[in-house]
């Protein structure tokens, strides 16, 4: 009797709670194509150094990528060599030579019918990912695999990381940046918690975690975008701070690279 | 600069001052009738009760705490004390020296009312006077209305007041006149509520079983009231009855309520004690999968109020409530204020009346976090304490001066974060943030003549910045330029502020009237949110070497009628307002715990401007309003969107409320209303790219887009129930969105669940025909 009363009650409450969803469609304003950058060199002789150039698409269409092809793509590492990265597919420019050392500043300029773009980043220092474990978490009654990469925050401020998560192969899309403010000189156990209900992880599956150490402004676009970029309603929308000189968005980011990987037991 | 301004408060107030005084010496020989209006079922005293002296234009109304004076030759005079919802009484006083009149008056039973034409039966906007930009609504006004979850709220039914608009779908949260929230001073028994919301807003901390009235100014706002640009919604707590002991209560579908109230000395002194818990937790424990789930708020309201002779009274009173919202032990959030106010009033003779109150007022939130081996604790707190005085002294029948002081010591604890020992936080106590706020104020209304009056008021404030921890110098770009450390105590800097208060308002024949009003306001505390609805996180800052206070400029005219031999009522008004020193986020501001909050924001201006009608039937079986607002709200601050004007979220166009009650007979009263107001102005994405493997969306101008219009109507019915001599009990339903509406809360972009390569936009709405009944029973 009991347990059919407060079935009842949950069932009033969750009419009147529960959200409901729908999708709709908008009338939305076209802005003309923008140009985006998305550059990085990496201290890994797999990853080498790699720029993307596109173009802004329409909400509605599909999302894949609008290349820019033809462009003049070079690095320059601190005052020295100028590395040219030839376009290996349409809008991609990579050269696989150019590894990057951690405290050295990389400059980009992209030159594309007759606009300059200028961006430059520092490399900074690695800090080793000692390990990446799985662990259970409870959530709203039931409990979930998350995975936590384990490493030690350097005494002294100024240390940013960015993490990148696969599953199976496919990048689950949620920005996990961190700087050290709270969590300087530490033991860092935060695990990566997704917030897509269809990316949990299920026995057997393969998880791999992207950690990069990152310069501030690497740092500001990434927290910046996950809060206002994700067309998430819970934030003003804004465009993420870019570093990109010149009229174009996105990122270029000098960054150290490690990987590791863990079967979901 | 600052100095000037001080000056020139000051000569105002010495020019007042004088033109007073001047008032007193002419006056010719006249006694006073004094005294209060109390309720004579309960002894409840009764704000704004009208004094009039039947054929004249001689007339007052008691003040906040029932008292009222009246300056008059000798004469015999036929004198008729009225109030909102009781019966009046015409008394006959022969005048011939200084008399004390105390009246009670009884309840009007709706037989009565609805003959009773002389009566209003609304209180609210007013012909005479020169106060304008003012919304009044009492818990006997409210009572028929239908409401969500059946849960009273008079914060929710002033939404349907033009003017004052809701915050979102079934919140307690208001914009008046294009303001944020934080720009609304919310104050119960003169204690400041920081946060005057329980559940993210869907109800307001205000229980109505524990409230007699509220007041919105919206505009005009009297020199006695100050430190939000906005306006300010002054709740009133019931005293308790000092006739009989009475309990009265419900059972609704959120939530019970208890309130016990009674005489300690009969006529002298009396107490109330009102609470109410909602229960949803309860039921939630009995169900496996939802018992380690903690989802409930609790309010506590008690007052005492002590005769200590005849011309002196006390009253203590205190709010305390609480929100806890938690999820196993993964997660726990509770947020509160609590209140506390000690008032005297003393009347000095038949024409000074002084109130002196102490308040404290204290707003907490307390954040944990477990996941692992973290176990995570973030707390915050603003606490104040403030001692003020206020004077009203009638000097004769044309003049009533009111003047008084107020000083508030403001301690805010911005942030702490601690952790346990395996945590990967470092331990984290933001420096404590200390100001005192001070303002004197001085007004006179002046009624030359029966058509006339003026009420010229001025308020100066000051804010002083104190030492005590860290300061910063910011660069344009946000950056630290150095750090500055100060002592505790020490004045970093003392911002003043002189806002004039002027009314007029003239009499175009015995119905109608036209009133035009300037007011400035200065606002030395903001809060700062991302988020449209209540978040009890969103921080409050106080102003600083870098925070400037925000001042507001308000223009209004207005139009007042009543027409078809008073049965209705028609106001118009219009205004203008402009802001200085808005204050909004910077891009990717991170403002958690963040040292410099500073750095954070960027400033700027704001202008709004619209017109507000109401057209309101006050009397018979059929009562209830219509009100329209047009309206714009705009900002411009530096660094959003290129520095151009764009519209504020609040802004919306048009707003329409339609509300009707019709007592049917005895038994049934039934209700309903109508809203529909233009969506929200929102960014939407113009664009859409990838970067490194994720999809992100492209804006382009801030606040260019529109959410759904939004509409609703609700039904109401309250059905009296078996009256005896002792008890007295009803049920109330409500049905809320009747047509089941979905208004959209939220709009969101992102990639299609199924086909990663699609966008799609997907619309939340929140509230579709939510039926409640509820029972309340007093006896």
């Amino acid at each position: 009797m009991k347990r059919i009363y407060s079935a009842l009650y949950i069932a009033i409450l969750v009419c009147a709670f529960a959200s409901c969803e729908k999708k709709i469609d908008l009338d939305l304003n076209t802005t003309a194509p923008i140009i985006v950058v998305d550059g990085q060199v990496t201290n890994s002789a797999t990853e080498g150094s790699m720029v993307r150039l596109s173009y802004t698409n329409k909400v509605k269409s599909d999302n894949s990528i609008v290349p820019l092809p033809g462009a003049t793509v070079t690095i320059q590492e601190d005052n020295g060599t100028v590395y040219t990265l030839p376009e290996v597919s349409s809008g991609l420019y990579r050269n696989t030579t150019l590894v990057g050392t951690t405290g050295k500043t990389y400059h980009l300029k992209v030159v594309t019918n007759g606009i300059t773009l200028t961006s430059s980043s520092t490399m900074p220092v690695m800090v080793n990912f000692d390990s990446l474990v799985v662990e259970d978490f409870p959530n709203f009654g039931k409990t979930v695999k998350l995975v936590t990469p384990f490493y030690n925050d350097p005494k002294g401020f100024g240390n940013n990381y960015n993490f990148f998560m696969f599953k199976n192969g496919r990048l689950i899309k949620d920005a996990f940046a961190y700087d050290d403010l709270f969590i300087d000189g530490k033991k860092i156990t935060f695990p990566l918690v997704y917030s897509r209900e269809n990316d949990e992880f299920k026995k057997g599956d393969m998880v791999e975690v992207v950690m990069t150490c990152i310069d501030y402004a690497n740092y500001k676009y990434w927290f910046s975008f996950s809060q206002s970029a994700t067309g998430s309603p819970l934030a003003v929308p804004d465009n993420p701070i870019t570093n990109i000189q010149g009229n174009a968005i996105g990122i270029f980011s000098a960054h150290t690279y490690q990987k590791r990987s863990v079967v979901i037991p | 600069m600052n100095r000037m301004a001080v000056r020139k408060t000051m000569k105002v107030l010495l020019v007042l001052s004088l033109f007073t005084t001047a008032q007193k010496t002419f006056a010719q020989k006249k006694f006073t009738i004094s005294g209060s209006v109390t309720s004579k079922n309960s002894g409840e005293s009764i704000i704004g009760a009208s004094i009039k002296v039947l054929n004249s234009n001689f007339g007052t109304t008691s003040n906040e705490y029932g008292f009222y004076s009246l300056l008059l030759s000798p004469d015999t005079y036929q004198v008729v004390y009225s109030a909102v919802g009781k019966t009046p009484d015409t008394v006959q006083i022969n005048l011939s020296g200084n008399i004390e009149k105390n009246i009670s008056l009884s309840e009007a039973n709706y037989e009565l009312a609805a003959v009773t034409v002389t009566s209003s039966k609304t209180s609210g906007r007013s012909v005479s006077g020169s106060q304008m930009g003012i919304e009044k609504l009492s818990v006997q006004e409210a009572k028929n209305l239908p409401v969500i979850f059946g849960e009273k709220d008079l914060l929710k039914t002033i939404q349907l007041l033009p003017g004052i608009k809701t915050a979102g779908d079934g919140n307690s949260g208001i914009f008046v006149r294009g303001g944020t929230t934080d720009q609304n001073q919310i104050i119960l028994d003169e204690a400041n509520i920081y946060n005057a919301a329980h559940l993210f807003g869907f109800f307001s901390t205000f229980n109505s079983d524990a409230i007699k009235d509220i007041a919105v100014y919206k505009g005009g706002m009297p020199a006695q009231y100050g430190g939000r640009l906005s306006s300010v919604l002054d709740v009133r707590m019931n005293e308790g009855n000092n006739q009989n002991t009475s309990v009265s209560g419900s059972l609704g579908l959120i939530s019970a309520k208890l309130n016990v109230e009674g005489p300690i000395q009969k006529d002298k002194s009396s107490f109330l004690l009102t609470g109410r818990r909602t229960y949803a937790d309860m039921f939630l424990k009995l169900d496996e999968e939802y018992k380690n789930n903690q989802l409930y708020f609790y309010d506590l309201n008690a007052k005492l109020n002590y005769e200590l002779g005849k011309k002196d009274k006390l009253f203590l009173s205190g709010y305390f409530g609480k929100d806890a919202l938690g999820f196993n032990d993964q997660f726990a959030i509770n947020w509160g204020n609590g209140t506390g106010t000690l008032r005297w009033n003393h009347i000095f003779n038949s024409r000074l009346f002084l109130n002196t109150s102490l308040i404290f007022s204290n707003y907490n939130y307390a954040f944990r976090v477990k996941n692992g081996t973290n176990d995570i604790r973030i707390f915050s707190q603003i606490r104040d304490w403030n001692l003020k005085q206020d004077y009203q002294y009638s000097i004769n029948n044309q003049n009533n001066f009111r003047f008084g002081w107020s000083s508030i010591y403001h301690i805010i604890r911005p942030g702490e974060i601690t952790g346990n020992a395996t945590s990967s936080i470092n331990d984290k106590i933001q420096d404590k943030r200390y100001s005192f706020e001070n303002a004197v104020y001085a007004s006179n209304v002046f009624k030359p003549n029966n058509k006339l009056t003026i009420t010229l008021g001025a308020r100066l404030s000051a804010f002083s910045v104190l030492g005590g921890g860290n300061f910063y110098n910011i660069d344009g770009a946000g950056n630290i330029k150095d750090t500055l450390r100060y002592a505790k105590g020490k004045v970093i800097k003392t911002y003043y502020n002189p806002e004039p208060r002027v009314s007029v308002g003239y009499m175009l024949h015995t119905n109608a009237s036209i009133k035009a009003a300037y007011t400035r306001n200065a606002q030395y505390m903001h809060q700062i949110t991302t988020s449209t609805g209540s978040n009890p996180l969103d921080k409050w800052a106080s102003t600083s070497n870098i925070i400037q206070p925000q001042i507001s400029n308000q223009y209004s005219i207005g139009y007042y009628a009543n027409i078809l031999h008073n049965n209705y009522e028609f106001t118009a008004e219009a205004y203008y307002k402009d802001m200085e020193n808005i204050l909004d986020y910077r891009n990717g501001a991170d403002v958690f715990l963040n040292e410099t909050v500073e750095s954070q924001l960027l400033f700027g201006k704001g202008r709004a401007y619209g017109i507000e009608f109401m057209l309101k039937k006050k009397t018979g079986k059929l009562t209830g309003w219509v009100s329209y607002t047009i309206s714009k709200s705009e900002r411009k601050i530096n660094g959003i969107n290129n520095n151009k004007w764009y519209n504020a979220t609040q802004d919306r166009t048009h707003d329409i409320a339609i509300v009707g009650i019709y007592q049917v007979n005895k038994k049934w009263t039934l209700s309903g209303n109508f809203v529909f107001y233009t969506g929200n102005a929102v960014t939407f994405p113009s664009g859409k790219y990838q970067v490194n493997g994720q999809t992100a969306y492209y804006y382009n101008s801030r606040n260019a887009d529109r959410m759904p219009n939004y509409h609703r109507l609700d039904f109401g019915a309250t059905m009296q129930l078996k009256k005896t001599k002792k008890w007295t009990k009803e049920l109330v339903f409500s049905l809320y969105n009747v047509y089941g509406r979905e208004n959209a809360f939220t709009i969101n972009f992102k990639d299609n669940k199924d086909n990663p390569n699609l966008t799609e936009i997907v619309q939340t709405s929140l509230f579709r025909w939510v039926p409640s009944v509820s029972y309340n029973f007093k006896f």
